[in-house]
């Protein structure tokens, strides 16, 4: 099973290029898609859930051609929007009932205890009855998940899902997640480089359109390996830092110190300590390397 | 704050389009109408013509348009609030320094300014109608910018403040821009509930307050305004409309002060807490982080079945999403409350009511909710199109692999559960109506067919248009503002000069055919045509449906031009086969229509008919005075066959020359719709055969000697009928034919009628033109179920062939008219001076016939003493279907009622209705003698003789039955009918005594009563009826020359005390009114128990000829009544001699009175009774 992408292109109205000839193959498993805002990640998914038409390209999943046959995709997908809103005064049973007609379950017993089911794995049994307009943040985005594991999908795209979730819901949500994505394909876009280290068998990164890197984390990760260096400034210091080094990040410490992170074959000098890399690194990497590149 | 908000939202508006959109259309609108009544496209207009920019004119167009203009208000101000609601951007918005009132002002006037730049682009409108080329100068003034000014100020601007204010309230308490819509339809249900509660034949003030557009108030003033008083005055600005104004503006006032209250800047919306959320259960968070996730198994199909399963289930959600609201509930609650008041009320069109029977409910309230149906459909498609977006949970909908199809068909499934449940609304008030009318004969299936299996269809096709417009244009508002503008739109098609049907959406001829079901033969013919044309429309409306599904947004919104490519995209197979499938369908039905309509006899419509005889007066003029022989004796078998309603009919005349002289040419004249052949039993010629007007000339071989006879021999058959058109007058039951079918001897032009001068018009009865009395003979057939009727007596009945025969003869010759009825009767018989009266009724149709036969009875009584006998041994009052008309008709014994003169709500413990049962039955009856007995000669004034003394002796006859308060209604009310049809009326009003022309029924018979009362109130009922009955004796059965009114107001003058001859100048012999007025009053206790009163008041009379009015002379006796209190009767009358206007009348009283009036008999005929009457 495989999502292949090639030469893909999409140009808003308003001038901006949203994908810009991006090739992808992406293979069973979860990907995670990294990148800044206004990167395309969001572009990519719709047009990979046939919400959006690409002015150029083409996309296949295993032998459906997405952008010819949407229904066939539409079919084994399971899509959760970066942002939704949901009928009012509709509880989320009933909601679930909506969905579940509309990916085609046609037995009222079939939709019961699918319903049922899904309703347990994302903890929102209890609030079943409850209007899903007045659901918090969390649980709605479970239900995005709900929804979206009723036609037992098989490519399934979930735009940021994460956001604004606390902690143990987080956990539970990239379980279920990682649980699913076992035989499926799963296509995960989120701002948190935490997510994907442990979850993602692969990592895209993306930025104004463009496919920066497309790779294992661990693979990343090793890449860089023994390339990092940190050292420990004073906050003043930064601007004169900056201008000498490309510097990665910087981060404020305890005392209102910087440690400032650069990424290099060999370190200017004594003051600088190597440091084990982390996922984060091999983002902001991509991300310079990008803009030197660009400029 | 304020203005940095205001000029935000200016900006907003500039930058909106459907703001231009509304403008243009409204600008066009004003544009067209003015310049089309001006003549810009045609000279519609003849007689007295109104001009088109008078204020009244305006005013009416104005009233037009701001309809129109009410549901911009909900888009415009109820969208500058609900925009921030919808964006999300209140909760941010309500986060800043912002006052709750800067915000609300800002908000209601920045939108309140676009509105009335609307309505200015109107008034540009109305003004570029009336200076473009081309127009009819006479018909527009000059400019005049105050009449403007006055519209703008007096109507617009406070309406719409406040219905802008009713819904800036209810959306700021909703935050809903739907309930915004709903509540102007609401409040539109309340002002019709409020009217109708409110009316009455005075205009109250009451009524005058109440209706919120000051249109009651303004028409007040109004109403009485000549054609020249509309074209030249300016409207008033007087004390109702002003205070209309006010009273309304300080509503809207307390609905700003409500805003302003319950207005809050929190992010959740004030809320009626019906149904809250069972609260308090916390939810557990359940520990296990770790899943193991199984989902089971399910079956996923798009198979056509299940997809059309899911369409069904889909729909009860979207169903429920539009039902289970406030909104909607108040929707269904006024419109129930509304049909339950139109219902109670239910008057027959003769202002006469009528007993709840189905078809009343159902015919009545159906035209009210073909607007409230198709606005909701035209909202609520709106709703649920956009429902994705609105909510933003489009991209999870879309991303599922429902096909499109089953998403419209889902909504569309909605709409129509929509519809049904407002249709249901009619069924259930119509049924609860019936109950509290104590009317136990409910037909659930009639209600049934006819709101779901008729009109549902018409309502689905138009759910299609609304689906698919919405589709079209994302934008709401824009999307309900065009399709009222295309709901509206093929209504106007024929002002184009585009009349045949199948180019007008949705329209099937006889629109309104449902309001002519009767009891007795069911659902008019038109039904076919209805069912006939809906099919073709049906196909049109799958080819729009396939539109929508094109059209349908799925996804990211796209601009126009992505979407053009997306629609051809998805035009595959299965979508373009079925479609070019329909569209073959939709143009060969079409087709088929088209060429049966046109080849297809069907009646002649009025101009034809014109056309026609236009033609043949100009062609055979001259022989309209040619002698003819006269028919002297009629034998005919008319056979009826109600199954396929058709007739076939062989007869013969005999004629005998009663002239001096030879007669060698034979004009015969036969009817437009039956097939007639004709034969004579002599050697003629056929010189001309006329196949355009219908005229057949034979030239006689030998000419018929003076006294020498001839038979006429005539088959008449009735025209087949088609699915479209029936051609006869056969009912499936209840049929009613008149010997109008049967040709007619000589040529009789449909002139004006000829003056009571003329010698030669006198040999001609009004009856008929061709025979003065004849022997009659008649057998009747019908189908073995029916029993057939004809004037004369029943000489036998036999059955043959499966059928009934009867055979009817008059004993003693009868004028030539005659009619059959054929239908399932039940019979009620009675005997009343050895006179058999019969009633032949529909089974159930039993509710009146009591009142029939007491009136029958007590007009033999009076009828016989004051007059003759009755020439008949008998009398029948037979039921006929209601599809033939709306009246009664009588015949030599026998009388032909229509149906609904057996269904009337007849209360007589009411102290305020009239039994119009007794009174209609009493009327025909009285033709017996009047137009039977004595039979006018056909000049004009002919009516005098039979119209006005047949209301003039049911008048008599019940007053006697019913008493003085019930008759002073009756004559009330013919006199406000007299003064309304009066105003109304085309023709100029010509003397009861020369009374004629077709607009002029009120003359004969409204002043006829009025006039006959009076002069029998002044010289005495005696004494005119002993004048009645020596005319009577003169005229009885009288031979050529017959009689007219001047001879007939001879007898009467005979018995008129000089002194009161001025009645019979003003009454019969002049169209003479009164305006009569109690100035003041005044009352001085002169001691315990006695008063003075003193009364000022004013008594003119005027003469009315050819539109000018003369004062004339007085030398009258007016009667003044005093009452008492709760007294409907005068306690007092005083009869004063009144020689001038101005009168002071001064007496003492013994007891405390309660009011004044002038004229309390109802004797005179005044032209404004309201200041007749004045209180102590």
């Amino acid at each position: 099973m495989a999502l292949i992408i090639s030469k893909l292109n999409k140009t808003y109205t308003n001038g901006v290029k949203a994908l810009d000839n991006i090739s992808l193959t992406l293979n069973n498993g979860m990907i995670g898609l990294l990148g800044p805002n206004g990167a395309g990640k969001s572009s990519l998914m719709r047009t990979i859930a046939t919400l959006q038409k690409p002015d150029s390209g083409s996309i296949f999943f295993n032998e459906i051609d997405v952008l010819k046959n949407p229904m066939e995709v539409r079919s084994v997908l399971g899509y959760l929007p970066q942002d939704f809103g949901v009928y009012p005064k509709v509880s989320a049973e009933q909601l679930l009932d909506y969905f579940a007609i509309l990916k085609g379950i046609t037995s009222k017993s079939e939709r019961g205890k699918i319903i049922q089911y899904v309703l347990e794995i994302t903890n929102l049994y209890e609030a079943r009855r409850k209007n899903v307009e007045s659901f918090s943040g969390g649980m709605k985005q479970r239900f995005g998940i709900a929804q979206l594991l009723l036609n037992k999908p098989k490519l399934i795209i979930v735009d940021e899902p994460t956001a604004g979730l606390d902690p143990a819901e987080r956990n539970r949500f990239l379980n279920v997640l990682r649980e699913i994505g076992t035989d499926n394909t799963v296509i995960f876009s989120t701002h948190i480089v935490e997510d994907i280290k442990d979850l993602c068998q692969n990592i895209c990164i993306m930025n104004k359109g463009n496919v920066l890197k497309y790779t294992t984390p661990q693979k990343a990760i090793q890449e860089i390996h023994g390339k990092l260096w940190a050292r420990k400034i004073p906050r003043e210091l930064l601007e004169t830092e900056e201008s000498e080094h490309q510097i990665l990040s910087s981060k404020y410490n305890v005392d209102n110190s910087l440690t400032i992170k650069i990424y290099t074959e060999n370190p200017p000098d004594d003051s600088w300590a190597s440091v084990a890399p982390q996922l984060e690194d091999v983002y902001f990497i991509s991300l310079k390397k990008d803009q030197n590149q660009k400029q | 704050m304020f203005k940095t908000i205001l000029s935000y939202e200016l900006k907003y508006w500039a930058k909106n389009t459907s703001v231009y959109f509304y403008g243009f259309i409204l600008f066009s609108i004003a544009l067209l109408s003015t310049a089309g009544n001006a003549g810009m496209f045609s000279e519609t207009q003849s007689g007295e013509k109104s001009v088109v920019n008078s204020s009244f004119a305006l005013f009416n167009l104005m009233l037009l348009a701001n309809k129109l203009l009410l549901f911009i208000i909900p888009s415009i101000i109820g969208n500058s609030l609900y925009r921030d609601f919808k964006s999300n951007s209140h909760s941010l918005l309500y986060s800043y320094p912002i006052t709750k009132q800067n915000y609300l002002y800002a908000k209601f006037i920045s939108s309140l300014i676009p509105l009335i730049l609307i309505e200015i682009l109107f008034f540009v409108g109305c003004f570029a109608g009336t200076q473009l080329p081309g127009l009819n100068k006479s018909l527009v003034l000059p400019f005049d910018l105050s009449s403007y000014f006055q519209l703008f100020l007096l109507y617009f601007l406070p309406n719409a403040l406040l219905f802008g204010i009713l819904v800036f309230f209810i959306v700021s308490i909703s935050r809903n821009i739907y309930t915004g819509f709903i509540a102007i339809v609401v409040a539109l249900i309340i002002r019709e509930i409020a009217t109708r509660l409110t009316a009455s034949a005075e205009i109250s003030f009451m009524a005058m307050m109440v209706e919120p557009f000051g249109e009651t108030a303004t028409h007040y003033y109004t109403k009485d305004w000549s054609l020249t008083d509309r074209n030249n005055n300016p409207l008033p600005y007087s004390k109702f409309i002003i205070l209309n104004r006010c009273f309304w503006l300080t509503i809207a006032a307390t609905l700003t002060y409500l805003t302003h209250k319950i207005f809050t800047f929190s992010v959740n919306p004030f809320q009626l807490n019906y149904y809250k959320q069972p609260r308090g259960k916390k939810l557990v968070q359940r520990a296990r982080q770790v899943i193991k996730v199984e989902l089971p198994s399910v079956r996923i199909s798009f198979s056509l079945l299940s997809n059309l399963y899911k369409s069904w289930k889909l729909s009860a959600i979207e169903f429920k999403s539009v039902t289970y609201t406030g909104a909607f509930s108040s929707i269904i609650l006024a419109g129930a409350v509304f049909v339950y008041i139109l219902l109670s009320q239910m008057n027959s069109p003769y202002g006469v009511k009528v007993l709840p029977v189905t078809w009343v409910m159902l015919a009545f309230p159906v035209l009210f909710f073909t607007l409230l149906i198709n606005f909701i459909t035209f909202l609520y498609a709106g709703f649920l199109v956009n429902r994705n977006k609105a909510t933003n949970m489009f991209s999870m909908v879309d991303s599922t692999a429902t096909p499109n199809w089953v998403l419209v068909f889902s909504k569309l499934i909605a709409l129509i559960k929509i519809q049904i449940l407002l249709l249901s609304i009619i069924m259930i008030t119509g049924v609860i109506v019936q109950l509290s009318q104590k009317y136990y004969h409910f037909e659930i299936l009639h209600y049934i067919f006819d709101l779901y299996g008729i009109h549902l269809i018409g309502f689905a096709i138009w759910a299609i248009v609304a689906l698919l417009i919405h589709s079209l244009f994302t934008n709401t508002w824009l999307g309900l503002f065009i399709l009222i503008l295309v709901y509206f739109g093929p209504a106007e098609l024929p002002l184009l000069g585009i009349e045949k049907y199948i180019y007008r959406f949705n329209q099937n001829p006889d629109a309104g055919f449902y309001l002519g079901y009767s009891d007795l033969s069911g659902h008019s013919h038109s039904i076919y045509a209805y069912f006939i044309y809906k099919f073709y429309w049906s196909l049109f409306a799958l080819i729009l449906f396939a539109g929508c599904m094109l059209l349908w947004q799925r996804g990211i919104a796209l601009s126009l031009k992505e979407r053009a490519t997306i629609a051809y995209k998805r035009l595959n197979r299965e979508i373009a086969i079925p479609t070019t499938i329909a569209i073959t369908a939709f143009i060969c039905t079409g087709y088929v229509i088209n060429t049966n309509v046109e080849r297809l006899h069907r009646p002649a419509i009025e101009t034809e008919i014109k056309d026609i005889t236009d033609y043949a007066d100009k062609k055979y003029n001259e022989y309209e005075q040619m002698i003819q022989p006269r028919i002297v004796s009629v034998n005919v078998l008319m056979d009826i066959y109600p199954e396929n309603q058709t007739f076939m009919s062989k007869g013969h005349y005999t004629l005998i020359n009663k002239s001096q002289k030879n007669i060698d040419t034979i004009v015969i004249q036969t009817p437009f719709d039956v097939v007639t052949q004709i034969s004579i039993n002599q050697e003629a010629r056929l010189i001309t055969n006329d196949m355009k007007a219908n005229i057949k000339i034979y030239k006689l071989e030998t000419a018929l000697q003076p006294k020498d006879s001839i038979i006429i021999n005539f088959t008449v058959k009735s025209i087949p009928n088609s699915i479209l058109y029936k051609n006869s007058l056969v009912e499936k039951n209840g049929t009613y034919i008149t010997s109008l079918i049967y040709p007619t001897i000589g040529y009789h032009p449909n002139k004006t009628r000829k003056m009571p001068s003329d010698s030669a018009a006198l040999n001609n009865h009004n009856r008929s033109a061709d025979a003065d009395y004849i022997n009659f003979e008649a057998t009747v057939s019908t189908s073995e179920y029916q029993t057939a009727v004809a004037p004369g007596y029943l000489q036998k009945k036999w059955k043959a062939n499966g059928r009934n025969y009867f055979t009817f003869k008059s004993t003693t010759p009868v004028t030539i008219d005659f009619a059959f009825v054929s239908g399932i009767y039940e019979i009620k018989k009675e005997i009343y001076k050895n006179i058999p009266i019969e009633i032949y009724y529909h089974k159930k149709h039993e509710y009146n016939i009591p009142h029939m036969i007491n009136g029958i009875k007590a007009t033999l009584e009076y009828c016989e003493k004051y007059f003759s006998p009755y020439q008949h041994k008998q009398i029948r009052v037979i039921e006929f279907a209601r599809t033939r008309g709306d009246f009664a008709q009588s015949f030599a014994n026998t009388i032909p009622y229509s149906e609904l003169g057996f269904i009337m709500a007849i209360d007589d413990k009411n102290e305020t209705t009239i039994n119009f049962s007794f009174l209609g039955a009493s009327h025909e009856f009285a033709h017996q003698w009047w137009g039977m007995q004595a039979i006018p000669a056909d000049v004009a004034g002919a009516k005098m003789i039979t119209e006005s003394m047949a209301e003039y002796v049911s008048l008599k006859v019940f007053e006697k039955q019913y008493g003085k308060i019930k008759s002073l209604q009756l004559l009330n009310k013919s006199l406000n009918t007299y003064l309304n049809k009066h105003k109304e009326a085309k023709e100029t009003e010509l003397p009861l005594i020369l009374n004629t022309g077709n607009s002029q029924s009120h003359v004969a018979y409204q002043k006829g009563m009025l006039a006959f009362n009076a002069l029998s109130h002044y010289i005495g009922e005696e004494a005119l009826n002993r004048a009645l009955k020596h005319y009577m004796q003169k005229v009885r059965f009288q031979k050529a020359p017959y009689t007219t009114s001047i001879e007939m107001i001879d007898f009467i003058r005979k018995e008129t005390p000089d002194s009161l001859l001025y009645l019979i100048h003003d009454m019969f012999e002049s169209v003479t009114y009164y305006d009569n007025k109690i100035e003041n009053i005044e009352t001085k206790a002169i001691s315990n128990s006695m008063y003075e009163i003193s009364i000022n008041y004013s008594i003119n009379k005027y003469e009315k000829k050819a539109n000018t009015f003369t004062l004339l002379p007085l030398n009258d006796y007016i009667e003044i009544g005093i009452y008492k209190k709760d007294s409907p009767l005068p306690y007092d009358e005083k009869l004063v001699r009144v020689t001038k206007s101005k009168n002071q009348l001064k007496f003492h009283l013994d007891y405390n009175p309660y009011s004044i009036v002038i004229d309390p008999n109802c004797l005179l005929i005044d032209i404004k009774t309201s200041n007749n009457k004045e209180y102590f």
